[in-house]
C-alpha cells in the first residue's frame, strides 16, 4: 500500500516529545521540499547516483520498481548514519534528517510475505534454558551441539538455521543426552512417567508445556503407542522410556518454534504463540504455569495482561537471563572475553579476572535497568555502575569489599555502558585504543545507523600508537578522510570514537598518551564538537529518540527473528514516542514493544 | 594407544613435512584390505586469506614439465612427483562483492553469491556436493565437512558470516555445517555396531517423521523448506543405519582402543593434524570418498606463534602492504599450510591398496579463494592438485593456463573422473586436466 499523504511522518516527527527538535527552530519546508533541496541534485533523473532516483522513488507508482524497497531502506541508512548526504553539501538538521527518514519510509512498498519471520529452531541456550525450567536440572549442550550462527546481531534468526544430516544427528545425540539425565533423577522422571502406568499417563500435560501448545490426550497417546508396541515386543521399560524422552526431545515440535496464526486469522498469533514469544525474548525459555495458563484462557491477547506478564517475566530471575542472552548478544558484550592487550604495555592483563569482570559489570547494569526500572538512558549516561573489588581498583575508584555491587559515581567518566571496560576494551587493538572501532560501535549498537560497509583495498591503519614515521593516530585518520570515498562514514565513525580516546585499551582514564595530552575532540558532520566522553554523553542523549529506537529495534529482532523493514518504521516510532513520553523507563519501552503490532501479529504487513 | 600421542609428533616438527603419525600406521596395519578395484576418492582443503604470490610462484623446471619448489611450496619437495601446481585459475563469479565472504563461499560452486546478511541466502551446489550425490550412496557417509572453526557470531561487510565459513553446500541455500570435534569424527566414522543395535531408534525416528510430515504441511513456503531439511536429515541417518547393518564391522574393538580424546582440542597443529589422519583413515576404511576441510574460517585473525616469527593477527599479515615485516610470517603462514597438505600426501602415499597406494586413487586438492590477501586478488588462485595416478591425472606437472581461466574447468576435469555425468560446471564448457 502506498501513501500520498506526504505531510503525516513529518507530523508525527515533530510530536515526538522531549526530542532534539525542541531546541531547533521547527522545520518549515515539507519533506518533499527538503528532498528536492538536499538531494535532488545528484539523485534525480536517469543519471542519478548510484541508480537511486530519490524524486523518481518518492512519486506515485513506483511499485513497479523492484529495486524500490532496496534502493530506499539504502537511502535512509545513509540518512539515518548520517554519512549522506556526503560532508562537503549542506547539511539537514537533526529534525529534517528524521523527516525525510519517515517521509521515505512510507514510501516503501508492501512485499507479501517480507514481514513474516522465517520458522525458527531452539538455539543451544534455549534448549539448555528449556530443559532447566522444565525439569529443574542443568543441562549443558557441551560439545554436543555446534555454536549458532547469528544474522542482524542475534542467534535463533530462522533465516540463516540450516540444518543437515550431521547437524540432525547431533540434535538426536543431544536428545539422548536429555533424556538419559531425566531418567536419573526421580524427580524430573516423575515430570514425564509415572511407574505402573501407561506411557501416557502424563504425557498431555507434559507435552503441552514442552511443545508450547495445547496437546491431546489422543494425540499423546498416539505418540505413546509408538512406545508400547517396543514393550510388548519385549524390549525393557528403561530402553523404551529412554526412546520415548529421545522422541520428545528430538521432535519438530520441540526442536522449532511454529507460529502458523489463528485458524480463523492466519496473520494474527494464537494466545499460545504470542507466549512464546514473550518468553522466548524475555527468558531464552518456554512459557512457564502462570504464562501458559494466561495463553490457555485466552486472557494473554488483552493488553494488560500481556503487559503484566511480560514485566513479570523479565524480572523472574533479576532479569539475569534477559541481560546475558538480550543484552549480551545486543551489545556483543561477550566479545570482550577474546579481547588481547599487549601484556608489556598493559601488564593488568595478566589478571585473569579482568575480562570476566568487564562482562559481568556490563550484564549486572543492564539486569538492573530492567529488574530494577530505570530509565533506558541509564545505557548512555547515569551516575552509578556495578564494580566488584577487582574492577573497583581498576577504574582507580574507592576501594570496595567483596562481589558485585552498586557504586555511586562522584564524575560520569564511569557511567553508561561507555565507561565500560567490557565496551572500550573489546573495541581496542592489543596495542592502541581505535577511535573507528569505538565509533562504530556507537552507530552499530546503540543509534542503529551502521556505516556502509568500507570500498574494497580501503587500507588499514598501524597496528601501534608509538608510529616510527612520527604521524599520530588522529593524523593518519584526517588524511585518510580526505579522501572523498572514505570521508562520509570517518567523519561520523573518527568523530565520536575520539570523543572517547580519554579511555585506554583497557578502558583506564588517561590525560596523556606518548608523552602529549590526549586530544579527544570530535568534529561532527553538521560542525558540533564534542571534547571527550562526557561532551559525547550529551551529544548521544540528545539522540535519545534514536537510542531508543535501537532499542526496541534490536527487541524486535530477537523477539520476532526478522530484521526489521522501512514498512515498519512507524510501528517503531510509535514505540519511541511511547516510551520517551513514559520518561524512557524501561516498563515503558518493554510494554509498548510487547504490544505493539510488529510483535503481537504474525504478519504485520497482511491487512 | 590413547590418541593425544596422535598429532603431538607433527606439532613437534613444525613448518616442516611431517611424516604419517604411527597411529594412523598401526590402525592401517590392523584394518581388513578391501577387495576388488578400490573407488577414487577427492579431498579438498581450502584456506583462508590467501598466499603471498611473490613467495608461492614456483618456477618450471629447465627440462621437462615438472615445477621447482618456491619457498611456499618448499614443504613439498620430497613430493613434487606428486603434486601439480597449477596457475591462471579464478572463479569470475567471484570478482565483485567483498574481500573474503563473496569469493570462498562460491570457490566449489563457481556461482555469485548473494549478498545479505541472513534472509535468502543463496550460492550453488558445490562440486563435492554433486559428487557425493552421485558416489555417496556407496559408503556410509557420503561425505565429511570438516572444520577448525566454530561460526563467527558476526555479520560483516553485508553479508552473513554463514558464506565465510562454508565452503560445502548441498543445495544454493543449504550450507553444510562442519564437524570441528576429531572424537565425534572418529566415532561416527566406527561406532557402527551401536548405530544399528539400538532397539529404540527406529521408533523415534519413525515418531519424529510423523511430527514433521504432518506439521510441515500446515506451514507457509518459507517455512516448510526448514522442515524438508529435518526430514531429508532424517532419511540420511535411516540410510546409513541400514548401510551401517549390512556391513560386518571388524573395527569396532579396535576403535575402542584408540579414539581420539574427547571434545575440540585447544592446540590448532593438532587440531589440523588429527582431521588429516581421520580424512586418511576414512578414506582408509571407505567410510566416504569425499571429504572437504576449511582449516579456518576466512578473515581467520588466527595466531601462528608455533610458526617462528609468526606472532600476530594472520589476517593481519595478509594485509601487508607490501611492508617486509608484514609479508615474512604471512608466507610463512601460508608455507605452514603447504606443509599439511604435504602431510596429507605423505599419509595416503604410505597405505597401500589394490597393488598401488591410497594416494594413486585419492584426487587431493589445496586451495585459497584469493591469491595476495593485500589486495583481495581473485586472480590466479593458488592451487595445488596431487595424487590420482590411477585416474590419470599425471601429477608433478606445472600446469599453466592463460589468466582467469575458469577454476570450474578444474572443478569439471574431477567431476568427471568420480564419475559424475556433467557437461559443464559453473562457467567451464571443458575440462582442464
Amino acid at each position: 500500500m502506498h501513501r500520498s499523504t506526504s505531510s503525516l511522518p513529518l507530523v508525527l516527527a515533530l510530536l515526538a516529545p522531549r526530542s532534539a527538535s525542541a531546541q531547533e527552530a521547527p522545520a518549515i519546508e515539507t519533506p518533499a521540499q527538503l528532498l528536492e533541496r538536499l538531494c535532488a541534485d545528484c539523485h534525480d533523473g536517469e543519471a542519478a547516483e548510484r541508480g537511486v532516483d530519490l524524486l523518481a522513488l518518492t512519486a506515485e507508482g513506483h511499485a513497479g520498481d523492484p529495486q524500490a524497497s532496496a534502493r530506499l531502506a539504502l537511502a535512509v541508512q545513509r540518512l539515518r548514519s548520517r554519512t549522506m548526504p556526503p560532508p562537503d553539501e549542506a547539511q539537514p538538521s537533526a529534525a529534517e534528517r528524521r523527516a525525510l527518514i519517515a517521509y521515505l519510509a512510507a514510501r516503501a512498498p508492501e512485499t507479501a510475505g517480507t514481514r513474516l519471520a522465517t520458522l525458527r529452531r531452539l538455539t543451544r541456550v534455549q534448549i539448555e534454558r528449556s530443559v532447566q525450567d522444565l525439569f529443574g536440572v542443568t543441562w549443558s549442550a557441551g560439545d554436543l551441539l555446534p555454536d549458532d550462527a547469528s544474522a542482524h546481531g542475534f542467534t535463533g534468526i530462522g533465516d540463516v538455521q540450516n540444518l543437515s544430516p550431521l547437524h540432525f544427528e547431533k540434535l538426536l545425540e543431544a536428545a539422548d543426552s536429555i533424556a538419559a539425565l531425566v531418567l536419573a533423577n526421580a524427580a524430573a522422571r516423575a515430570q514425564v512417567l509415572e511407574d505402573e502406568a501407561p506411557l501416557a499417563a502424563r504425557l498431555p500435560a507434559f507435552l503441552a508445556r514442552a511443545w508450547r501448545r495445547p496437546v491431546s490426550s489422543r494425540e499423546a497417546a498416539s505418540f505413546a503407542e509408538i512406545f508400547e508396541e517396543l514393550r510388548s515386543a519385549g524390549v525393557p521399560r528403561a530402553t523404551v522410556e529412554r526412546g520415548l524422552l529421545r522422541a520428545i526431545f528430538a521432535s519438530p515440535h520441540f526442536l522449532y518454534r511454529v507460529e502458523v496464526g489463528r485458524a480463523d486469522a492466519p496473520a494474527e498469533l494464537t494466545a499460545h504463540e504470542l507466549a512464546s514469544r514473550l518468553s522466548f525474548l524475555l527468558r531464552s525459555s518456554l512459557p512457564d504455569e502462570p504464562l501458559r495458563a494466561r495463553a490457555e484462557d485466552g486472557s494473554l491477547l488483552r493488553r494488560e495482561v500481556l503487559v503484566a506478564e511480560a514485566l513479570r517475566l523479565v524480572r523472574l530471575d533479576g532479569a539475569r537471563r534477559f541481560a546475558e542472552d538480550f543484552a549480551a548478544e545486543w551489545l556483543s558484550l561477550r566479545d570482550v572475553l577474546q579481547a588481547n592487550a599487549d601484556f608489556r604495555r598493559y601488564p593488568q592483563i595478566w589478571n585473569g579476572a579482568l575480562r570476566p569482570a568487564f562482562l559481568e559489570q556490563g550484564l549486572r547494569f543492564c539486569s538492573a535497568i530492567a529488574a530494577e526500572n530505570r530509565s533506558v538512558l541509564e545505557l548512555l549516561d547515569s551516575d552509578s555502575t556495578f564494580v566488584d573489588a577487582t574492577l573497583a581498583k581498576h577504574y582507580g575508584l574507592p576501594p570496595i569489599e567483596g562481589g558485585f555491587q552498586r557504586v555511586a559515581l562522584s564524575d560520569r567518566r564511569r557511567g553508561g555502558v561507555l565507561g565500560m571496560g567490557a565496551v572500550l576494551f573489546a573495541t581496542s587493538y592489543p596495542l592502541r585504543t581505535s577511535p573507528v572501532r569505538r565509533g562504530k560501535w556507537i552507530l552499530e549498537k546503540l543509534l542503529d545507523a551502521p556505516p556502509p560497509p568500507p570500498p574494497p583495498n580501503a587500507g588499514t591503519l598501524p597496528p601501534d600508537d608509538q608510529l616510527p614515521d612520527g604521524l599520530s593516530l588522529r593524523q593518519r585518520l584526517e588524511r585518510h578522510r580526505k579522501e572523498r570515498a572514505c570521508a562520509g562514514c570517518h567523519v561520523q565513525m573518527d568523530a565520536l570514537g575520539f570523543a572517547l580516546e580519554n579511555y585506554d585499551v583497557l578502558g583506564l582514564w588517561r590525560d596523556q598518551v606518548n608523552g602529549a595530552p590526549v586530544d579527544a575532540l570530535g568534529t561532527l558532520i553538521d560542525g558540533t564538537s564534542m571534547d571527550g566522553p562526557l561532551a559525547l554523553r550529551e551529544e548521544l542523549l540528545l539522540r535519545a529518540d534514536e537510542f531508543v529506537r535501537s532499542f526496541a529495534k534490536n527487541l524486535l529482532v530477537a523477539g520476532v527473528g526478522r530484521e526489521m523493514t522501512l514498512r515498519d518504521e512507524p510501528a517503531l516510532a510509535e514505540i519511541v514516542a511511547q516510551t520517551r513520553a513514559s520518561g524512557d523507563r524501561f516498563s515503558a519501552l518493554l510494554e509498548a514493544v510487547v504490544t505493539s503490532p510488529l510483535f503481537t501479529r504474525r504478519d504485520p504487513g497482511a491487512p | 594407544m590413547r590418541l593425544p600421542i596422535l598429532g603431538r609428533r607433527a606439532f613437534l616438527r613444525g613448518a616442516g613435512a611431517c611424516v604419517a603419525l604411527p597411529w594412523l600406521e598401526s590402525l592401517d596395519a590392523a584394518l581388513p584390505r578391501a577387495t576388488g578395484l578400490p573407488p577414487l576418492r577427492l579431498a579438498i582443503l581450502v584456506t583462508p586469506n590467501g598466499m603471498l604470490p611473490s613467495a608461492w610462484k614456483p618456477k618450471r623446471e629447465e627440462s621437462g614439465t615438472g615445477w621447482v619448489p618456491s619457498f611456499t611450496l618448499e614443504p613439498l619437495t620430497p613430493w613434487k612427483h606428486e603434486v601439480s601446481v597449477l596457475t591462471g585459475l579464478a572463479n569470475r563469479q567471484s570478482f565483485s562483492g567483498d574481500g573474503h565472504y563473496a569469493k570462498v563461499a562460491p570457490l566449489l560452486t563457481g556461482m555469485q553469491i548473494r549478498r545479505t546478511g541472513g534472509r535468502d541466502l543463496w550460492n550453488g551446489v558445490s562440486m563435492d556436493q554433486l559428487a557425493a550425490q552421485t558416489v555417496g550412496n556407496a559408503t556410509l557417509l557420503p561425505s565429511l565437512e570438516l572444520g577448525c572453526d566454530p561460526i563467527y557470531p558476526v555479520e560483516d561487510m553485508g553479508y552473513s558470516t554463514v558464506y565465510g565459513g562454508h565452503i560445502a553446500w548441498s543445495a544454493p541455500d543449504r550450507p553444510l555445517l562442519k564437524e570441528l570435534s576429531p572424537r565425534a569424527l572418529f566415532e561416527r566414522l566406527f561406532r557402527r555396531q551401536e548405530l544399528a543395535g539400538d532397539p529404540a531408534r527406529g521408533s523415534v525416528l519413525d515418531a519424529v517423521r510423523e511430527q514433521s510430515r504432518e506439521l510441515r504441511s500446515k506451514l507457509p513456503p518459507r517455512d516448510r523448506a526448514k522442515l524438508e531439511e529435518y526430514e531429508d536429515s532424517l532419511r540420511e541417518l535411516e540410510r546409513r543405519i541400514a548401510h551401517a547393518s549390512r556391513r560386518t564391522t571388524p573395527t569396532t574393538e579396535l576403535a575402542a582402543t584408540t579414539a581420539p580424546a574427547e571434545g575440540i582440542p585447544s592446540d590448532y597443529p593438532t587440531h589440523v593434524e588429527l582431521m588429516l589422519d581421520l580424512i586418511a583413515l576414512a578414506f582408509r576404511i571407505d567410510a566416504t570418498r569425499i571429504a572437504t576441510f576449511l582449516t579456518a574460517n576466512e578473515v581467520s585473525g588466527r595466531d601462528f606463534s608455533f610458526v617462528e616469527g609468526c606472532a600476530g593477527n594472520f589476517h593481519d599479515f595478509s594485509h601487508h602492504e607490501e611492508r617486509a615485516e608484514k609479508k615474512e610470517p604471512y608466507r610463512r603462514i601460508n608455507r605452514w599450510h603447504v606443509a599439511r597438505f604435504a602431510g596429507l600426501v605423505e599419509r595416503l602415499s604410505k597405505i597401500e591398496e589394490g597393488g598401488g597406494t591410497l594416494l594413486d586413487r585419492s584426487m587431493l586438492v589445496l586451495a585459497a579463494a584469493m591469491s595476495d590477501g593485500n589486495a583481495h586478488s581473485p586472480h590466479d588462485l593458488p592451487i595445488l592438485l596431487a595424487g590420482g595416478r590411477a585416474a590419470q591425472l599425471e601429477p608433478g606437472r606445472l600446469i599453466t593456463s592463460k589468466r582467469d581461466t575458469p577454476l570450474c574447468r578444474l572443478w569439471l576435469s574431477l567431476l568427471l573422473r568420480m564419475g559424475v555425468r556433467v557437461e559443464r560446471f559453473g562457467d567451464a564448457e571443458e575440462p582442464l586436466v
